[in-house]
């Protein structure tokens, strides 16, 4: 839910701190905007205050307790944190130190902050409290004062940190120094033997290693985060200046997200497994249309740089200790064949440990890859450039995170970098040798198998039909459809543009598109057919059309419904005739004439397998989730 | 100067009913106007306007007629 009206809607309805949750459940964290959060924030402080339960609520084991301790306001991060610690489906609860009283509290074994019993400890030091000197007057400090001072910095901050570890079980987070915006010296601070770039630079690196073996502290890169959103923006002073709070309204979602980041990957809750689609997804075309060739990943087009690095950024994954795993619709002699010839991609089949190359619903090959891996599917993340198959993996296996790409390649790399459900607070040697030994599995969290109602899935699409005779705007696409669809091809017949034309103006034949749309958007035509009449009582059918983005759903029956009625209801004829020309393409299309109530007849020629329905034998086959438009041109 | 968006803005800050605002609505009158939620509603008006304070209207805004004014004249100005 990202739609400000619905959001505001549901806000009204919501009757408790439970029900502010869900919500934030619905809500996708790119999108939420200040506004948005600022209506939550709204609900979520009165029923966090109302409810009296808030004291089981932090004894239920589910609830992360994030204690901020440091020298600013924290107000209003604590807030942020818990927004889109819920859009991610984590629920937290806050203690919030005094103004600068962190040594104290850390120090005094009866204090709030101890019986708080944390889970993350948040630390914020601000330098503008803890040196001042070095904030304010940098340029005039000698460099014997530019030492001390890092000195202390770090020996407080190390301290501090040593303090939280020994009174609180928690994992530590420590954020580090950013460097400011804006030097004393100017342009000239890079001439200084200790400039203040380089001064921030050593502190904070000076900082990571001091802390590098430590496992249950981590340094809360705020450095980067601030450089990340703009120093220019981060900050204000305003604000700062009145009550101590550091930062700007907007920014507080990015360090509340990069906080939720570190509290999921402490809690260990780290996504296990990647599965990807091919076609438009690693690389960029339709692999059984365009071929081997054909399909853009490599060098020397943008798109194909596209995809290309999209590969590398998987692959990196694969290095941190992710399983990769595929599950695409497609042949699997085109993919290995493909995967064979083309290695000039980053990926290769062995990086995959599960491979689910077949024409059946994607919810069946993701299923059987949780089997195969023996993971649950809360540890799946599927990647689809389609959102129909991604609305059936989120409706039909609703533990499976699902991330929909968009239509421009682009992008695709930072919508995985922006995802950070692979995150761990450590990456070890034996992670990244993990492809490998999977097999023999270290995991035995077995998955429930949960399906719902394929059905009901089918009905949410809210698919359309359009069946029209083919007309002058439609040819260029018909011609299309017939001399590039491989799979979903009964015949294979390739017309040229004259043979196209030609079919239109014949009188014994009739050519027929299919348009379909969904809640998703329109797809454009995607089925052809095209019928010859052998005599008054009698048509064969010559080609039957699919285009592979919209199987799957029925709209193949809802073709043969039309011509079932066209054929033998409005036209009185007796006998419909077919032909199945197999070719190692088209096995999707197999089973389609003995799906829709045909009947071999003979495996007579070397062209192929002949079939045939008559009048008396047709029934309808019920595809009542989709909607067929009337035809005006019929 | 659109009122009922002000409204909206000031009563999600307070947690109060849009239609509890009025011209008699001062910090005094509403139990949640705090320093923090004063804050807040700062950072919501600026950001929800597009405009910006400064800090002696902020410390001198301590009522609707007051915050009516001072978002006034920021938006015309």
């Amino acid at each position: 839910m990202n739609d400000m009206n619905e959001l505001k809607e549901a806000i009204k309805a919501a009757q408790s701190y439970d029900d502010v949750i869900i919500i934030c459940n619905t809500v996708d964290v790119p999108a939420l905007t200040t506004t948005m959060a600022r209506k939550l924030l709204r609900v979520l402080r009165k029923y966090r205050v109302d409810e009296p339960k808030l004291e089981a609520e932090q004894n239920s084991t589910g609830s992360v307790r994030i204690a901020y301790l440091g020298n600013i306001t924290f107000e209003p991060l604590p807030d942020y944190v818990e927004i889109i610690a819920a859009c991610r489906g984590l629920t937290t609860s806050a203690y919030i130190g005094g103004y600068d009283q962190y040594v104290q509290e850390l120090i005094d074994d009866h204090s709030a902050l101890n019986a708080f019993a944390a889970d993350i400890v948040f630390i914020n030091l601000s330098l503008r409290e803890l040196a001042p000197e070095l904030v304010s007057n940098f340029s005039y400090l000698s460099l014997d004062q530019i030492n001390a001072t890092k000195e202390m910095i770090l020996a407080k901050t190390v301290n501090t940190v040593s303090l939280a570890l020994d009174k609180q079980q928690a994992t530590v987070l420590i954020s580090n120094f950013p460097c400011p915006a804006h030097f004393h010296l100017g342009i000239a601070d890079q001439k200084q033997e200790v400039g203040e770039s380089a001064f921030y630079a050593d502190l904070n690196l000076e900082m990571k290693k001091r802390f590098r073996d430590e496992s249950r502290v981590q340094v809360f890169d705020m450095e980067q985060l601030v450089s990340n959103y703009g120093k220019n923006n981060a900050y204000d002073e305003k604000l700062y200046y009145l009550a101590k709070v550091p930062w700007q309204e907007d920014f507080y979602l990015s360090i509340a997200d990069q906080l939720v980041r570190h509290i999921a990957a402490a809690s260990g809750q780290a996504k296990k497994c990647l599965v990807l689609d091919l076609d438009n997804t690693l690389w960029g075309g339709v692999l059984g249309e365009s071929g081997i060739h054909g399909v853009k990943v490599g060098h020397g087009d943008g798109e194909a740089e596209a995809f290309y690095d999209f590969q590398c950024k998987i692959r990196a994954l694969k290095n941190r200790g992710i399983l990769l795993g595929i599950c695409s619709k497609n042949n699997l002699a085109d993919v290995e064949e493909m995967f064979a010839q083309r290695t000039d991609m980053p990926l290769r089949l062995e990086d995959f440990s599960a491979l689910e190359v077949s024409w059946d619903m994607k919810h069946e090959g993701l299923s059987r890859i949780a089997d195969k891996l023996n993971i649950g599917f809360d540890s799946l993340v599927f990647v689809d450039d389609n959102p129909a198959e991604c609305e059936l993996i989120r409706q039909m296996l609703p533990q499976v995170d699902t991330l929909l790409l968009p239509n421009d390649p682009s992008v695709y790399s930072a919508l995985l970098d922006a995802f950070y459900g692979f995150d761990k607070a450590q990456v070890t040697s034996e992670d990244q040798l993990k492809t490998k030994q999977y097999a023999e599995g270290a995991d035995r969290v077995k998955h429930q198998a949960g399906f719902k109602d394929l059905e009901s899935y089918l009905e949410s699409l809210q698919t359309e039909i359009t069946i029209s005779l083919v007309g002058e705007q439609e040819k260029m696409r018909v011609h299309q459809l017939f001399s590039k669809t491989n799979q979903f091809n009964v015949t294979t017949r390739r017309y040229s543009m004259a043979e196209v034309e030609e079919f239109m103006i014949k009188d014994n034949c009739d050519m027929y598109t299919v348009q379909a749309s969904d809640r998703f958007g329109d797809l454009g035509i995607i089925g052809l057919c095209l019928l010859e009449n052998t005599d008054q009582s009698a048509a064969f059918i010559d080609s039957f059309i699919l285009s592979c983005r919209a199987m799957g759903r029925g709209i193949e029956t809802a073709m043969v419904n039309f011509i079932k009625e066209e054929y033998f209801g409005r036209r009185g004829m007796s006998r419909l005739s077919a032909l199945f020309v197999p070719t190692n393409k088209n096995v999707p299309a197999q089973q389609f004439y003995p799906d829709q109530g045909f009947e071999a007849v003979g495996d007579d020629s070397d062209e192929g397998c002949r079939y045939e329905l008559l009048a008396d034998n047709s029934s309808i086959l019920s595809c009542h989730w989709i909607k067929i438009n009337d035809r005006n041109d019929l | 100067m659109n009122e009922e968006k002000l409204k909206e803005v000031i009563a999600d800050v307070f947690d109060i009913d849009e239609d509890e605002i009025s011209h008699e609505t001062t910090n005094e009158t509403v139990e949640k106007w705090d320093s923090l939620n004063h804050l807040r509603l700062v950072t919501a008006l600026e950001g929800e306007f597009g405009i910006t304070l400064t800090m002696e209207e902020i410390n001198t805004m301590d009522s609707y007629p007051k915050i009516v004014e001072m978002v006034t004249k920021h938006l015309n100005s």
